[in-house]
């Protein structure tokens, strides 16, 4: 017989996938602090505010986001550093498949580790890859579940709006 | 002389859903196609097994294709194609004598012979769920079959839980060769019905455990037109029970695989069947991956071990081997090489059968029980 | 056998945790799918209904590394 804890953890289960999220469009974004990928230094969620933010949750054995990651070289080149940045937090437990990933790709964006999962725990994501676009003030003003190709030209669409 | 269980492509087509290399119902992200060439060998008989005709068993060429591609944000779309090249002899009957083993009353010639099938399948993608359908046809000499399957599939859980049903309608339509000499049947048909049901759960980050069932019917000719005497009842339900778990074992690196299949059929025939195989990462590309299977069954109710002819031609009597009492094991290996997008893979097996590996003691061995080798090299890219 | 299934398929959920999808790495291995080599399964499934007298039990596919 299932064991009271057990039996919460099915209900819990049933509850996660549809009904609980808290997190939407319109809320402040959750504040994160963060080291940068090559340990250089770290970054906090308020070091962006006054930029536009693709904040994007990748790991090396996602498989959309290898799709992705050129794309987002390609939105970075596009548009004004001052105004808008890519940060891409990775949340592979094992940091060296995430480094082999990378080396694959001229990355001209940030890149954080959350091995841990925290930041993507306080994110809420239901799905990998999950990406918010936060406006100048912190916002989340879309989610972005997956990665397809053709997507981009709708989030390009977005980040101008939110820039002008 | 065919082969004498042929392969209608509903056998194919049960297997049309183990579609993609990723769990839940998601499109795959690239266009995959994938080859492979293999040896089929079975072991001639044994001496003194066969009292008629050649102790030459099969031999079988296989090449199969697929290519599996996503098409725009919600779809996808999948081909398999095989071609066989088979030579060889088969068991026409057995006469077993008072006193003695039986013996095999052996086909003649070796025989050339091709089969050819196709699958054609498509898949439409929801926010939790898909639904795919496919198409298979195949097509050899003296047999030609079509088949349709539906698959659906529902994500729960935050895709942690999957279930799937499927159906499936087969028609086979066979007329074998040499039918007036030998005084065959010229013209028969057969059709088969299937439902499963399956749920698949992610039980922790590195485990997961499949379960299914399914039930299939068939109905019309279902006896081998080759056999001598070989007089089969015209309607066969099949349940199967089936249970797969896969683990990841992160200390050593490997994943292990368990699989368990329990059948139960009309025909009186029990089997299991257990599988495992472990999949060894021995560097970030090289892959070694050691397996074995048993499997065990007991005799059809109608199975006789001598062909009878005593009995009117309404009762119901097999010599086939592959009705008896017997067991198998497989012994496999398999090598695989990886790149990011790309892979090369070399399998070998041996199959090893006798009535004393089965569970049931008291099951009597069929000179007709074989072993054979396989050796497969295959080769997958993205694109 | 149907009483079979049913249990085993009440008895798995209980033993399950939640596996957030940024957890679902060792899951999403090659070597982790129900059938890493579609086309060795396909000539193994049709090899041995050829020799054996059962069949089946290759159905479906299933849950969890939650790329969307």
């Amino acid at each position: 017989m299932p064991s009271p804890k057990k039996t919460l953890c099915m209900l819990a289960l049933v509850c996660l996938s549809d009904v609980c999220l808290a997190l939407n469009e319109g809320v402040l974004a959750p504040d994160f602090s963060l080291p940068k990928f090559d340990q250089s230094e770290v970054m906090q969620s308020s070091d962006y505010l006054g930029k536009v933010v693709y904040l994007d949750f990748w790991a090396s054995w996602c498989g959309p986001c290898q799709i992705s990651v050129p794309k987002l070289i390609e939105l970075q080149n596009e548009l004004n550093f001052e105004e808008f940045e890519v940060v891409a937090i990775n949340v592979d437990e094992e940091p060296n498949r995430a480094r082999r990933f990378l080396e694959r790709f001229d990355i001209n964006y940030t890149v954080l580790a959350d091995p841990a999962g925290d930041i993507a725990a306080k994110y809420e994501l239901e799905g990998m890859p999950t990406a918010f676009i936060i406006d100048q003030r912190g916002r989340i003003m879309k989610i972005h579940s997956g990665f397809r190709r053709g997507d981009m030209e709708e989030i390009r669409n977005k980040i101008n709006r939110l820039l002008n | 002389m065919a082969v004498s269980a042929k392969i209608s492509p509903w056998v194919a087509l049960t297997g049309a859903a183990l579609a993609l290399p990723a769990f839940s119902a998601a499109p795959p992200d690239q266009m995959q196609i994938g080859v492979k060439t293999t040896a089929y060998r079975e072991s001639d008989q044994a001496k003194g097994t066969v009292l008629v005709g050649s102790e030459q068993r099969y031999d079988i060429n296989v090449n199969q294709f697929y290519l599996i591609t996503p098409v725009g944000r919600n779809w996808s779309f999948a081909v398999d194609v095989s071609r066989e090249a088979m030579s060889g002899a088969s068991p026409w009957g057995t006469l077993s004598a008072i006193g003695a083993d039986s013996q095999l009353v052996m086909s003649g010639a070796t025989i050339e012979e091709a089969r050819n099938e196709l699958s054609l399948g498509v898949t439409r993608y929801s926010e939790q769920s898909s639904v795919a359908v496919s198409l298979t046809g195949s097509k050899e000499n003296d047999y030609e079959a079509k088949a349709l399957a539906v698959n659906a599939e529902w994500d729960f859980n935050n895709k942690l839980s999957t279930l799937a049903v499927g159906l499936s309608y087969s028609s086979d339509e066979l007329a074998p060769t040499d039918a007036l000499m030998f005084g065959r049947i010229s013209s028969e048909t057969k059709n088969s019905r299937s439902v499963s049901v399956g749920w698949t759960q992610v039980l922790g980050r590195s485990s997961v455990l499949q379960s299914g069932m399914s039930i299939t019917d068939h109905r019309g000719y279902l006896s081998d037109p080759y056999k001598l005497r070989d007089i089969r009842p015209s309607e066969r339900l099949q349940t199967v029970v089936n249970f797969r778990y896969r683990h990841f074992i992160e200390s050593v690196n490997s994943s292990l695989h368990l699989d368990y299949r329990f059948y139960h059929d009309d025909f009186g025939i029990r089997s299991h069947t257990l599988r495992s195989a472990w999949y060894q990462n021995l560097t970030e590309q090289f892959q070694l991956i050691p397996g074995i299977r048993y499997y065990s069954q007991n005799q059809a109710d109608f199975y006789v071990a001598g062909d009878d002819y005593s009995l009117a031609d309404t009762v119901f009597q097999s010599s086939d081997y592959r009705l008896s009492g017997f067991g198998a094991l497989t012994f496999g290996l398999q090598g695989r090489f990886s790149r990011r997008d790309w892979s090369v893979s070399v399998n070998f097996e041996r199959y090893l059968s006798s009535a004393s590996y089965g569970l049931d003691a008291s099951a009597r061995q069929h000179p007709g029980l074989l072993r054979f080798n396989l050796l497969s090299l295959g080769f997958d890219i993205k694109l | 056998m149907i009483r079979l299934l049913l249990v085993s398929m009440f008895l798995m959920l209980p033993g399950c945790q939640a596996v957030e999808p940024w957890q679902r790495g060792l899951l999403a291995r090659s070597e982790m799918q129900l059938e890493p080599d579609r086309l060795q399964a396909k000539l193994e499934s049709q090899v041995y209904f050829s020799n054996e007298a059962s069949s089946g039990g290759n159905d479906v596919a299933g849950a969890g590394c939650g790329c969307n």
